[in-house]
C-alpha cells in the first residue's frame, strides 16, 4: 500500500475510534502511518483505562444473564460502541453465546468499533458461519478497513467460510489495508485459484494497479509468479497494467515481477514493453536506471524481445544521455550482462554503436575487455563485439593494448581471425599489434 | 501558550504522544486531537452510565437485583 493510502486508512481507523468524521482529522494526512498506529493504540489504551472498572463490572454482570437476554440488552441498551469495548473484557464463551443471538448488521456495527488486539480471544472463537455473515454485511458496506483489522485474528476455518461471501474487489481492498501483511501469502493461498483472475480484473476495473503492485512486495516469489503470470498472460489485464504503469510511472513495481514469471509471462511482458510509445519506453529505462534494475531489463530485452523489439531498445539506448550509459556499463560489468548486451547492440547501426561503445568501454576499459571478449565468444556475435572495439577512438584503443597483451596466444589468434574475416584488422591494429 | 496543545494531549493520553506527530503538527492541531480524545472519553463515560441504567430496566426483577449488586 502506498504511504498515502496507509495514512488514509489509519485516519479512518482513528476517526472510528474517536467517533468523529474522518474529515475532522484531515490535518493528520501528512503524518506517517506508523505514528498514527501508535497514536491510535495510545487513544485505545486511554479509552479502555478510563472505563476499566465499570466495564469489568458489566462483564461480571453479563455472566448472570442468559445469552438471549444479554443480546436483547446489548441491542436495546448498550449499543455497538459499548459492546465493542465489552468484547475486550467479557468472558469469551459468554461473548460467543451472546453473539449467536445477535443479527449480522448489529454484529457488524460492533465489529467496526472493536479493538481486535483486546478481543482476540473472542474473535478467534467466533463460529465461521457468523464470521461469514458479518463478512458479507461488512463487504456490502465497503467496510474493508474493518475487515482488514480482523483478518489477522480470525481462524482459518472462519476465513474460508467468509471468502465466498466477499466480493472480488472487496478481497483486493481488504488486502491493501489488512494488518499483519506477513500473513498475506498464506491468506491468498486460501482463495480458490479460479478467483485470482477475477480479483485481478477487479484491480483493473477499479484502477487499483498501484495498490496491487504494492501488495506483491509482501508475497513470496511463488505466489508472485503465479499472480504475475495471470496478469501477463491475459491480454486485457496486460493492456490495463501497461496503461496504468505508463500513466502513473509504476515501472519500478512492474519490472521486479519479471524474474519470477514463467518464460511465457516474460515474453508477454517483453512484447508489451517493446510496443510502448517512445516516451513511455524512455520512462521504463529511466525507472531501470533509478532503481538499478539493469539485471532485469537487459536479459528481458535480449532474451525475450524479438529483433524489432531489441532494435527499438538499441535505438533508444543510442540516444540516452552519457551518464545513463555509464551506469548501464557499470551494471553490465558487475552483473556479467555483456552477452545479453551484445544481443541488443547487434541491432544497432554503426553510427548508433560508435558513441555507445565509447561510453560503455571508456570507464574501466582494461577490465571490461576480457569480459566483452568472453561474451563475444559465448554468443558468437563477433561482428558486433569487434565493431564496438573498432569504433573506439584511437586513444582508447591504445589504452586497450596492454589488456589485449594479457590474452593467451590462442585467444589472440581467434580474435585476429575474426577481425580478418570482418575486415577490421586495420581498425584493431592499435589493440592487437 | 505555544505548547498548550501537546500538554493537553499528553494529559488526555496519560503518556507521551508519538514524537514525530509533535514535530509535524501545529500546537493547535495537537490541541484539537486532545479535545477529540477528551470528548470521546466523556461520551464513552456517559454512554456507559446510560447503558448500565437502561440495561437494568430490560432485565427481569430477580436478575436485575443480582446484576445491580454486581454493578454496585
Amino acid at each position: 500500500m502506498s504511504a498515502a493510502l496507509e495514512t488514509r486508512a489509519e485516519i479512518l481507523k482513528l476517526a472510528r475510534l474517536l467517533e468523529v468524521d474522518p474529515e475532522q482529522l484531515e490535518f493528520l494526512r501528512a503524518a506517517d502511518a506508523s505514528d498514527l498506529v501508535a497514536l491510535r493504540e495510545q487513544v485505545t489504551d486511554s479509552l479502555y483505562s478510563q472505563v476499566g472498572g465499570p466495564l469489568q463490572r458489566l462483564a461480571s454482570a453479563a455472566k448472570l444473564v442468559p445469552g438471549g437476554l444479554a443480546a436483547a440488552v446489548a441491542q436495546r441498551a448498550m449499543g455497538p460502541v459499548l459492546c465493542a469495548r465489552l468484547a475486550g473484557v467479557v468472558d469469551p464463551s459468554k461473548a460467543i453465546e451472546v453473539a449467536r443471538h445477535l443479527p449480522a448488521p448489529f454484529l457488524s456495527d460492533v465489529a467496526i468499533h472493536v479493538d481486535p488486539r483486546r478481543a482476540k480471544t473472542v474473535i478467534a472463537k467466533v463460529p465461521p458461519a457468523i464470521v461469514a455473515q458479518v463478512g458479507a454485511e461488512l463487504d456490502q458496506r465497503d467496510e474493508f478497513v474493518t475487515m482488514g483489522r480482523f483478518v489477522g485474528f480470525v481462524g482459518d476455518d472462519a476465513i474460508r467460510a467468509a471468502l465466498p461471501e466477499i466480493s472480488d474487489s472487496g478481497l483486493l481492498q481488504i488486502g491493501f489495508v489488512m494488518e499483519g501483511k506477513e500473513r498475506l501469502d498464506y491468506m491468498i493461498g486460501l482463495i480458490p485459484p479460479e478467483r485470482l483472475p477475477l480479483i485481478l480484473h477487479a484491480a483493473a476495473d477499479l484502477s487499483l494497479w498501484p495498490e496491487l503492485l504494492d501488495l506483491f512486495t509482501h508475497v513470496g516469489p511463488e505466489l508472485k509468479g503465479t499472480i504475475g503470470d495471470l496478469a501477463a498472460c491475459d491480454e486485457e489485464l496486460l493492456d490495463s497494467l501497461a496503461r496504468a504503469a505508463g500513466e502513473e510511472d509504476l515501472w519500478d513495481g512492474v519490472l521486479p515481477l519479471v524474474p519470477v514469471l514463467s518464460d511465457l509471462g516474460r515474453r508477454r511482458i517483453a512484447t508489451m514493453a517493446a510496443r510502448l510509445d517512445e516516451p513511455i519506453l524512455l520512462q521504463v529505462i529511466g525507472a531501470v536506471e533509478a532503481n538499478d534494475m539493469w539485471s532485469i531489463f537487459i536479459p528481458l530485452a535480449a532474451d525475450y524481445m524479438d529483433d524489432d523489439g531489441r532494435a527499438r531498445i538499441a535505438a533508444l539506448v543510442a540516444t540516452v544521455d552519457q551518464q545513463l550509459i555509464l551506469t548501464l556499463a557499470e551494471a553490465v560489468e558487475r552483473d556479467r550482462l555483456w552477452a545479453q548486451l551484445l544481443q541488443i547492440a547487434e541491432q544497432m547501426r554503426p553510427d548508433q554503436l560508435e558513441p555507445v561503445a565509447d561510453r560503455l568501454l571508456s570507464a574501466g576499459l582494461e577490465d571490461r575487455l576480457p569480459s566483452l571478449l568472453a561474451a563475444v565468444e559465448e554468443t558468437g556475435l563477433w561482428e558486433t563485439g569487434l565493431q564496438m572495439l573498432a569504433s573506439l577512438p584511437e586513444g582508447l584503443k591504445a589504452r586497450l593494448a596492454p589488456a589485449a597483451a594479457t590474452l593467451s596466444e590462442a585467444e589472440r589468434r581467434v580474435v585476429l581471425e575474426h577481425a580478418r574475416e570482418l575486415g577490421l584488422t586495420d581498425q584493431l591494429s592499435a589493440v592487437l599489434s | 501558550m505555544a505548547t498548550d496543545g501537546v500538554a493537553r494531549l499528553r494529559a488526555e493520553l496519560d503518556t507521551e504522544p508519538p514524537a514525530a506527530l509533535i514535530v509535524l503538527l501545529s500546537d493547535d492541531d495537537l490541541g484539537t486531537l486532545a479535545t477529540l480524545v477528551k470528548d470521546a472519553k466523556e461520551s464513552q463515560s456517559e454512554a456507559l452510565q446510560r447503558a448500565s441504567d437502561q440495561a437494568l430496566s430490560h432485565l427481569p426483577r430477580l436478575v436485575r437485583i443480582a446484576v445491580a449488586r454486581v454493578l454496585g
